[in-house]
């Protein structure tokens, strides 16, 4: 039997079969990547893939993290969580409360983190980073950002201390959303941009269990 | 033993391990028959006691003994013991206690005994040993102790004047019948340096302090091999990092050939002196938060790179500031500097075997090298068993053993109603002139430790200010009111 040129070896072709399925906007053959728990809110990250950036609204005092907070609980990959609150700094039992892995999560402070924490960027040691209400984050660093991210295939939340509007738009951003807490019973979430309900509640005690 | 290596649970008394309230030994007397390659291997800070002898300050490294300690998830001696083995031989023993002294009025009674391995003079069983031990191994090292005196050329120090009062106090002894030091304890150095000269009373001073300073102690450091340095004298100015690095990279290069690329060297600090334009000499300290092979990043070097340009970017944005309203240029250029290794530590391969992590789903060695390249240091957390808003975590080292031996749920279950952020310092707010907010809970501190045990508590509420912005604040036993913590 003759020999397989090398373009046609068996690794080659794995390749082309895993390029392929790229191209599909659908991959049922994956699990989703982002899951809460809370199913309305998973319906709404389900199409969420490796490489994409979604962009949160949480003014502060409104409590509304709790809900990014949602998908980094247990059995998620090396994740940091890159934050610049003046004077605050990570009160970790209560991440530990809402069943975060704080053995995967990993904190940093930064007020431009593009620009002061660079390496972390050029590595894909952490598959999911959570850049937290930036001083500094111009469209250069998203774009930065955005590419790196689809290059190591790393999901990344850009959360922004005010809420978002359609008029100002993200073209690298795949899902933009609000959220906020109402009142001591439920949580608000509007979808600016991607698939899904534009906006719906949950309740508190969705939020505060832990789900497996 | 638990296959993790740390002391089982069946254990009821563990009297070989270190006290709560002294953790970390200051310095360590190791005996060994073999000739050692590398003194260096616990502590950049070592003195040749005798041949035989070596006496190193390990607590110049605590955090990072302490940090590995963690990170294997074992006790010193199990963390030590391998390293001494390497180094020192089978039959090394080594004497751990908070002065050179008693390290080494131990070391002579462990000697004596034939014994080996480690011994922890803060534990309880060494402690009422050393409280026992006999009068000639108390004098045994002193003989050793006079050479070294003799050669820093100490204050007021005589040998034959101290052979003269040596006998008195054997004299004495002998007369007074005391089989110890430990029973002649009630007379303080003071005493002792009346009674007979100033440096018997030091020696006894050093006895049975328990301070970690050396108190006179003639320690006389074992020098190190010169230090790794590289020259530069540029052929013109620059202030350019795209060509500062370039020519950095190169010196790196030639600081690898000085260790002869032995890859178990590790830096913990780089001395970068650089010459600017106007003749001014500046330091700044490239810094590794994990020791740093060098050699593993040939011909790259990223890491020390990054650090590099770190510590450029802020001495331009501080020159820039400076300079400003000077008639000098806009970013100072460089005309010279030179690069020395200034801190380093020798890592054997066997300790590296330590940090395996064949388990983990991610490599902690990447997240130490990612580590040493960025500018601030990588945070993480671990619950504690406490309700008490401040006591109920503990920031640990990346890499650390983080999930607690006990089950936290109970503790952890209670900060589900706390904010993610919190203020480190509270900070004092007027009382809300309204309905204080929704109620949370009462905390107490450990009330028992203060004198007015009733205003130790603490209510805590959710305040919300007109925008609706929620906030973590409490009253204290004195009515005050204090903000903890944001609900971002």
């Amino acid at each position: 039997m003759a020999s397989i040129p090398v373009q046609f070896s068996d690794t080659s072709l794995s390749d082309h079969l895993v390029s392929a399925r790229l191209l599909s906007p659908t991959r049922s053959d994956q699990g989703q990547l982002l899951h809460s728990g809370i199913e309305s809110l998973d319906r709404v990250f389900a199409r969420v893939k490796p490489g994409d950036l979604i962009e949160w609204g949480i003014p502060p005092g409104l409590n509304g993290r709790l809900i990014p907070l949602q998908f980094l609980k247990r059995q998620i990959p090396t994740s940091v969580w890159i934050y610049h609150h003046h004077g605050l700094g990570i009160f970790a039992s209560s991440w530990i409360s809402h069943g975060v892995d704080l053995q995967r999560l990993f904190f940093m402070r930064s007020a431009q983190p593009v620009k002061e924490l660079r390496p972390l960027f050029l590595e894909d040691t952490f598959k999911r980073i959570i850049i937290d209400s930036p001083k500094k984050f111009s469209k250069g660093d998203l774009a930065f950002v955005s590419q790196q991210a689809r290059k190591y295939r790393q999901i990344v939340f850009l959360i922004r201390h005010y809420f978002l509007s359609p008029k100002q738009g993200n073209p690298y951003a795949s899902l933009r959303l609000n959220t906020w807490q109402v009142g001591r019973g439920e949580f608000s979430l509007q979808v600016i941009k991607g698939h899904g309900a534009d906006k719906f509640t949950m309740s508190a005690q969705q939020v505060y269990t832990n789900h497996e | 033993m638990s296959k993790s290596g740390s002391p089982s649970n069946a254990q009821v008394i563990q009297l070989n391990q270190l006290i709560e309230a002294d953790d970390f030994p200051a310095y360590v007397a190791v005996y060994s028959e073999q000739t050692v390659a590398n003194p260096f291997a616990l502590s950049p800070t070592v003195m040749q006691w005798s041949d035989r002898i070596l006496l190193c300050r390990v607590n110049d490294c605590e955090q990072f003994w302490l940090t590995q300690k963690q990170k294997c998830a074992c006790d010193l001696e199990q963390l030590l013991d391998p390293i001494l083995r390497y180094h020192h031989g089978a039959d090394y023993i080594a004497v751990f206690a908070n002065h050179p002294w008693q390290c080494l009025v131990y070391l002579a009674f462990q000697m004596h005994q034939q014994a080996q391995g480690i011994y922890f003079l803060q534990s309880l069983l060494s402690r009422n040993i050393y409280q026992l031990l006999e009068w000639e191994f108390w004098f045994a090292p002193q003989d050793v102790l006079v050479t070294h005196l003799e050669t820093s050329k100490a204050n007021r120090f005589n040998a034959a004047s101290f052979r003269t009062r040596q006998g008195q106090l054997k004299r004495f002894i002998s007369r007074i019948g005391l089989a110890g030091p430990f029973e002649l304890k009630q007379a303080d150095h003071q005493a002792m340096t009346r009674r007979f000269d100033a440096w018997t009373g030091k020696i006894w001073r050093w006895t049975f302090d328990t301070a970690s300073d050396l108190q006179g102690f003639p320690w006389i450091s074992l020098a190190q091999a010169p230090r790794p340095t590289v020259s530069r004298e540029l052929e013109y100015p620059i202030n350019q990092w795209c060509t500062i690095e370039v020519l950095l990279r190169e010196d790196f290069e030639r600081l690898c050939q000085q260790f002869k690329c032995d890859a178990s060297e590790h830096i913990n600090r780089i001395l970068w002196q650089i010459t600017l334009f106007n003749d001014q000499k500046i330091c700044v300290e490239l810094s590794f938060r994990h020791p740093y092979s060098l050699h593993r990043e040939l011909p790259v070097f990223k890491t020390a790179l990054y650090q590099a340009w770190y510590v450029y970017d802020d001495l331009m944005h501080k020159l820039q500031a400076r300079d400003k309203d000077l008639d000098l240029p806009e970013a100072m250029p460089f005309i010279a500097w030179q690069v020395e290794i200034c801190e380093r530590i020798h890592l054997p391969p066997i300790l590296w075997d330590l940090f395996s992590d064949a388990g983990a789903d991610f490599r902690l060695q990447d997240l130490g090298e990612l580590q040493n390249k960025l500018p601030v240091p990588i945070e993480t957390y671990r619950c504690e068993a406490s309700f008490y808003p401040e006591r109920s975590f503990e920031a640990v080292s990346p890499g650390m053993v983080a999930e607690p031996s006990f089950d936290h749920y109970q503790w952890s279950s209670s900060s589900s109603y706390r904010p993610l952020f919190y203020y480190q310092s509270p900070i004092e707010i007027e009382a809300p002139t309204n309905s204080p907010g929704i109620f949370l809970e009462r905390c107490a501190s450990r009330w028992w430790l203060y004198e007015d045990p009733e205003h130790q508590n603490r209510d805590y509420y959710v305040l919300k200010d007109t925008r609706g912005r929620a906030s973590w604040v409490y009253r204290d036993g004195d009515g005050r009111w204090f903000k903890q913590g944001e609900y971002f």
